[in-house]
């Protein structure tokens, strides 16, 4: 049977008693009733008895039961994903990244200029050849290595010792003269300082097949010969022999 | 709908309250701790009914009610174990006012005594427990009434003795 509020007397002093309690009371009313207990022992030991009937909560250890309760969420593959790009990314720089090359510098012999003798001042068959040769300055050539411009001047250091066939300037045109001076038959030798950029060296990315990949490839080759078998027999180009079966003879 | 995150945050939050609520009742860790691990069974099964801001008074509703039906079957079980003992909480002496609350409690029923604790411990509203247990809040009002009196008789009648 469901209780009602009529079942207890509304001026009992244990509903005053249990309102005031539970805070359930105005402020007048509350003023009254300290007014009575103040004056009224009895009611206060029957408060005191009120008082007592709060059940005070307690602190129970219940890890073990919320650790045997909670689901596992399953790991966020987000941070692992980003970590994968970056190791991707950094691998890719690392491996295509341009490789510096070094510059080295290797002599070049200098063929002297046959066609024209870039000496400044005339020389003459009177003066000394040699002392001609020392004092002149011949024209700076560029090999067209790099550079189509040809350079002003070049410095020369000729050896005198040591002669060297000439030969014609490639990329310049030039016709020797028909009559060579003195200056221009002489052995003249030069050394120029060239700074040549080798060829980067391909990165050699050694390939390496698993052997899942080894045998895929080789069920592909297997099925290209056969392939191949099957369309030359289509073509007529290999003969296809019945056996001979002796029982149907 | 609960999600994964809502049902593990019921479970860090919640958890404590409800044991405490069912192991009040029934003075049981084991079958405390079967009942609450049906409760967020349960949870978790309807989650896709259940409002995730109203968690807590649903669990409490469902404990509840695991608790009664406990209580049921358990009243119909015959305890064949000649060396059973009751709970140490009514063999104790020692005339304390938790262990007399401890007794009174035993001796309410288990719907004033779910009142009770729901107001004391969880410090719910009257319109609160009435939503968890099913009942109006004047309904509610003279429960708890009736459970503090007979708490309140119980203490004095002991106070008395002694």
């Amino acid at each position: 049977m469901k209780p009602t509020t009529s079942d207890a007397d509304e001026n009992s002093p244990d509903l005053l008693l249990f309102r005031y309690v539970e805070g359930d009371l105005d402020a007048a009313q509350v003023q009254e009733l300290e007014a009575r207990l103040a004056s009224d022992a009895a009611l206060r030991d029957e408060l005191a008895f009120w008082k007592e009937s709060f059940a005070e909560p307690e602190a129970y250890d219940t890890a073990h039961l919320e650790k045997s309760l909670l689901v596992p969420v399953e790991p966020r593959w987000t941070g692992s994903y980003f970590g994968t790009w970056i190791f991707i990314l950094t691998l890719t720089v690392t491996l295509f990244r341009p490789v510096p090359v070094a510059m080295e510098t290797r002599p070049v012999l200098i063929p002297a200029p046959v066609s024209t003798p870039a000496v400044a001042d005339v020389v003459t068959e009177a003066r000394n050849p040699e002392e001609a040769i020392t004092r002149s300055r011949m024209t700076r050539i560029t090999l067209p290595f790099r550079e189509k411009r040809l350079p002003e001047t070049i410095e020369v250091e000729r050896n005198v010792n040591e002669s060297i066939i000439p030969a014609p300037i490639p990329g310049i045109k030039s016709r020797p003269p028909e009559v060579l001076s003195p200056v221009a038959q002489l052995p003249l030798t030069g050394i120029k300082v060239q700074k040549v950029k080798p060829k980067p060296k391909p990165i050699a990315v050694a390939r390496t097949l698993s052997r899942r990949q080894g045998r895929a490839i080789m069920r592909m080759k297997e099925k290209a010969r056969q392939q191949r078998k099957a369309d030359q027999f289509l073509k007529g180009n290999v003969p296809y022999v019945v056996p001979l079966n002796s029982e149907n003879f | 709908m609960i999600s994964v995150q809502d049902y593990n945050n019921a479970v860090k939050e919640h958890t404590r309250s409800i044991f405490r609520f069912l192991y009040k009742s029934l003075r049981d860790r084991e079958a405390t701790n079967d009942l609450v691990q049906d409760c967020y069974l349960k949870l978790w099964q309807n989650r896709e009914k259940i409002n995730p801001e109203k968690i807590k008074p649903w669990l409490f509703s469902v404990a509840h009610n695991a608790m009664l039906d406990y209580l049921t079957s358990s009243s119909r079980k015959v305890q064949l174990d000649e060396d059973f003992q009751a709970p140490p909480v009514f063999q104790k002496n020692d005339f304390d006012a938790k262990a007399i609350l401890e007794r009174t409690l035993n001796e309410l029923p288990p719907l004033q005594k779910s009142i009770l604790l729901l107001r004391d411990m969880e410090g719910y509203e009257y319109r609160e427990i009435g939503e968890i247990l099913g009942l109006t809040e004047a309904q509610v009002k003279v429960y708890l009434f009736r459970a503090r009196q007979k708490v309140k008789d119980y203490i004095k009648e002991l106070a008395h003795v002694i």
